[in-house]
């Protein structure tokens, strides 16, 4: 059955990871409106920073293994479609990580702008984004609300079926805690200084060797999503 | 509790590779590979495992980024200094996770210990009970039960990691949570059109082996490690703020 959203068509239109990073820089983008926690804000130019931390992103050897036994299976993994916005420090954790374990399966990785001309703020709306369709399709149902979290990776096969989404963070890294402890305020701290210094330390975990950790927690998680649905499953159907 | 004279009684990973291939403990019972009706364990022997234990210890690695995880946790006050294992080397998950555990001590400088769970018999009860089997490590299990739906197992391997001073922070337990071992083992033993009872079960314990040599196990060795840290690191944090 064909997917209500994606086909080789539509895929077509996406960006290669090279694509995405030289996109990341031009002044298109950076004229978009941003995002930081504290809600909207200019874009900064994040491209020497996608560069660089792919250049850096490595896999493990189990890793590229596993993702090389995988796509070698019929119905196995062959495209990843990937929704970001660099404004997002878990695209920027994940994405060059991404397409590393695309690289290490020789899958076709895609990516789509979450977002238009203005931030989402509500509910993804075509009227504001070409790719509204895409996220409504894979918005994030928690217990207190559905979110469109981002990135959001989607793996296919070559026809297109889905096999597995991941969505914003691996399971091991608690976001919501640790964002909280960071940003509530210390004895004596006035408001601005709690968000001044929050902001610090929220920044300040990505350039901790954490970051990796989870990076790499959550292609463990896409590697065992798609074992589940391709060789678990494979073999029951 | 654990006192640090308890701790000192466990054995370092490579006193337990010899102990593994003694014939002390190749005379110790095995599980037999199926449960009785309260959930204890079926006995039966014991094979020599001690090879696949240094092949694991030999190939496995931290990535750069868990190394220096590792270094920076057991550098905090109050950061990890001490880990405490209870294996058994008939058990998959033991074989896949001790020797990464035995890589993260070492990278981090930490004390790792290692414990048997039983001693001369299979635990045969769903409960561990120290009384009942004097010569195992039973007060040291029942305080680091799995509890899940269905109740409290002796699930292992159990690795609990503690400060200097023997305060816990944090237990792992069996798995990573992304290894949804129950699922995958169910679809191996499930039959096939055509397979008697006995070959689905001679094909399922091939297809779990197969997987034990798969490089999934090494994927779910080092994501047991990043889930370790994650919660060392989330750990930090919390209590950071707390004596700050």
């Amino acid at each position: 059955m064909a997917d209500p959203v994606m086909s080789a068509q539509r895929f077509a239109k996406g960006m290669t990871f090279d694509e995405y990073v030289r996109f990341t820089g031009t002044p298109e983008n950076l004229a978009r409106e941003g995002s930081t926690l504290a809600g909207s804000a200019p874009r900064r130019d994040w491209s020497s920073f996608f560069r660089e931390r792919y250049g850096k992103a490595a896999l493990s050897e189990p890793q590229r293994a596993a993702i090389a036994a995988l796509a070698a299976q019929p119905g196995g993994p062959a495209k990843v479609v990937v929704i970001s916005e660099d404004w997002s420090s878990d695209c920027r954790r994940d994405v060059p990580y991404l397409q590393r374990l695309a690289d290490a399966g020789g899958l076709e990785l895609r990516i789509f702008n979450r977002d238009g001309e203005k931030l989402l703020r509500d509910r993804p709306d075509a009227s504001t984004s070409p790719n509204a369709d895409l996220m409504q399709r894979y918005m994030n149902a928690r217990t207190d609300g559905t979110f469109a979290s981002i990135p959001v990776a989607v793996f296919f096969d070559r026809d297109f079926n889905e096999l597995y989404r991941y969505v914003e963070f691996p399971s091991s890294y608690h976001k919501d805690t640790l964002v909280a402890k960071i940003r509530s305020a210390r004895p004596g701290e006035t408001p601005d200084q709690t968000k001044a210094r929050g902001g610090k330390e929220f920044f300040a975990l990505f350039d901790t060797p954490f970051y990796d950790v989870w990076a790499h927690a959550a292609i463990a998680e896409i590697l065992s999503g798609l074992y589940e649905r391709v060789v678990v499953e494979g073999r029951r159907g | 509790m654990v006192t640090a004279e308890r701790f000192a009684k466990g054995m370092t990973f490579n006193e337990y590779l010899t102990y593994v291939g003694s014939p002390e403990n190749l005379a110790r019972e095995a599980f037999g590979g199926s449960y009785l009706p309260d959930g204890g364990s079926t006995a039966g022997p014991r094979k020599d495992n001690s090879a696949i234990f240094r092949e694991r210890y030999a190939k496995a690695r931290l990535t750069d980024q868990q190394a220096s995880a590792i270094k920076w946790l057991a550098a905090q006050p109050n950061g990890p200094a001490k880990i405490l294992v209870i294996s058994e080397d008939w058990s998959s998950d033991c074989r896949r996770d001790v020797p990464t555990l035995a890589r993260l001590a070492e990278t981090g400088g930490l004390e790792l210990r290692i414990f048997n769970r039983d001693g001369k018999k299979i635990l045969g009860t769903r409960r561990p009970d120290a009384t009942a089997y004097p010569d195992a490590n039973h007060d040291l299990m029942v305080q680091f039960l799995k509890k899940d739906d269905r109740g409290e197992w002796a699930s292992l391997p159990v690795a609990v990691i503690y400060t200097k001073d023997f305060k816990e922070l944090h237990r792992y337990i069996e798995f990573p949570s992304m290894y949804h071992k129950d699922l995958i083992r169910g679809q191996q033993g499930t039959p096939r059109a055509g397979e008697s009872a006995d070959q689905a079960k001679d094909r399922s314990a091939k297809e779990f082996l197969a997987l034990q040599a798969s490089p999934f196990f090494d994927v779910w060795a080092s994501a047991a490690v990043d889930e370790i840290l994650s919660a060392l690191h989330e750990k930090q944090v919390l209590e950071a703020g707390a004596r700050g």
